[in-house]
């Protein structure tokens, strides 16, 4: 997948154990834009699971998945 | 006075956990070195967590107040004001009275306020307990609740506390329970996530309650909006619940009265560097507590280890022209499992949280109900 990929709005939540990642995505972008992409960067494993779940409930579109060097980041564009 | 011998000023807004902290520790180390002043809207410090066992019993929040004046260090001035605009480049700030206050140094710390209106429907139909008067009110209805669905869980993020209305459903079952009217109640959870909880080991613990309480759980629910005709709530990922009562923590916003978009966002969420805690804008300005934009719980305890940091930072700054406190991301938060019992969750930034704090007992459960006595002449005094 491109490493190319341009967020709009990067939620750096590497470390957030609690609210966590998937809060800080959901949180963001409930109040972004249509159309902008926001990437969370998270350094939780559960991550994997609930970010594309989560994405794919609320019909939003995952625009990428990018392992890095001890995190993995999650690019998403707001579809509604 | 002339110019040269002109101590700095250094203005804390917000007389709460993180900013009387603050107050103390200045107050006490900065002595000759700074003017220490206080500002808050309100003449007390208020003991909130002590909120979710008011819903259930028939005691008075009395003993939640303490006067500022007697909690914090008397070095430290204090102004009774409502501060409505700040200004970081003239670094000055308004009150509503038409006052205002110039500062040399300046740390945030007025928490988070909730916007009822940031939720269609919200306004006048869900119940919360998230302040003295939606409790107390909350105790009136569940006593004369007859039956039907409870359904509770959040209406926005972020929140402050992010375990209490996990707690709160938990106590609730017991409650009902303890009135043998469990056949007649249905308990549903609402969670934005998918699980109970972000941290998985908890998660797990709190869905196994759920199951064994046959409470509920709803997964990925963020509440869109309210139909009280309908009586039934919506969520974005476009699912809906009928309710008879509904508990929803309520929408929360920060700093509103920030308009600097460098210091703060739209939601008034102040905007800082996670370790040194100052504003990514202006040196000279820090934030601790709620009022944060940090990926960390709003907290007590969360605002309590900041305000050091911040007070260390601000000192070295005066005395030094530089700082090097860190804040680690450090989190304490006792949750409760049922009306006598209660486990612990300690993490920082790059720690999980500790295993032993699993275990559910009576200790933690202890340590949380008395926790205010200790948290008026302890914790805010920042020896501890
Ligand atoms: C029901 C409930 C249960 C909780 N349980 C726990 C728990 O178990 N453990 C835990 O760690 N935390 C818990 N918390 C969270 C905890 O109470 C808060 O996170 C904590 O008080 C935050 O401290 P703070 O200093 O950031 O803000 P606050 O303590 O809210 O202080 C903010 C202060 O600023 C003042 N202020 C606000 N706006 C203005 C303004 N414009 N001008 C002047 N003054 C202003 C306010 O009057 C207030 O005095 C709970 C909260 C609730 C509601």
């Amino acid at each position: 997948m491109s490493q190319e990929i341009k967020a709009d709005k990067v939620i750096d939540a590497r470390g957030s154990f609690c609210p966590g990642p998937l809060m800080e995505l959901i949180k963001n972008i409930k109040r972004g834009e249509v159309g902008k992409i926001y990437e969370v960067w998270s350094k939780d494993a559960g991550s994997i699971r609930d970010i594309p779940k989560w994405v794919a409930k609320a019909k939003h579109e995952m625009v990428g998945i990018f392992e890095e060097d001890g995190y993995t980041r999650f690019a998403v564009k707001k579809m509604r | 006075m002339n110019s040269v011998d002109k101590k700095p000023h250094v203005v804390i807004l917000g007389g709460g956990t993180g900013g009387v902290i603050v107050a103390n520790l200045l107050g006490r180390k900065a002595k000759k070195l700074a003017d220490v002043t206080l500002v808050s809207k309100q003449e007390n410090v208020f003991y909130e967590p002590d909120l979710i066992y008011r819903i259930f019993d028939k005691k008075s929040t009395k003993k939640q107040y303490r006067p500022l004046r007697k909690v914090v260090n008397k070095r430290v001035k204090i102004l009774n004001e409502e501060v409505i605009h700040l200004d970081p480049k003239g670094q000055k700030v308004q009150f509503k009275s038409g006052n205002d206050i110039s500062y040399d140094y300046l740390v945030i710390a007025t928490g988070a306020h909730y916007n009822y209106d940031n939720v269609p429907g919200y306004a006048g139909e869900a119940h919360h307990f998230y302040d003295e008067e939606a409790a107390l009110k909350l105790r009136d209805a569940l006593e004369s609740f007859e039956g039907g669905n409870i359904v509770t869980g959040v209406a926005d993020l972020p929140y402050k506390c992010p375990i209490a209305p996990i707690e709160v459903t938990f106590m609730l079952y017991h409650y009902f329970k303890r009135r043998k009217m469990l056949e007649q109640v249905n308990l549903h959870y609402l969670s934005p996530l998918g699980g109970a909880f972000s941290i998985e080991q908890a998660s797990e613990k709190f869905e196994k309650q759920f199951e064994k309480k046959g409470i509920e759980l709803h997964e990925f629910f963020n509440t869109e909006e309210i139909l009280p005709e309908k009586k039934v709530v919506s969520s974005l990922e476009g699912e809906e619940i009928n309710y008879d009562l509904l508990i929803l923590v309520p929408p929360h916003e920060g700093a509103t009265y920030i308009d600097d978009r460098e210091l703060a966002n739209e939601q008034g969420w102040v905007l800082v560097d996670t370790e040194r805690l100052q504003s990514l804008a202006y040196p000279n300005i820090f934030a601790v507590g709620d009022t944060t934009e940090l990926p960390i719980s709003k907290a007590g305890s969360t605002a309590h280890y900041q305000a050091k940091v911040a007070s260390k930072n601000i000192l070295r700054l005066i005395k030094e022209g530089q700082l090097n406190a860190k804040y680690n991301g450090h989190a304490q938060c006792f949750v409760m499992m049922g009306l006598t019992s209660a486990m612990v969750l300690d993490f920082t930034y790059t720690r999980p949280p500790l295993r032993i704090g699993y275990i559910p007992n009576r200790l933690f459960y202890y340590v949380k109900k008395f926790f205010a006595r200790f948290f008026f002449r302890g914790v805010l005094s920042g020896r501890i």
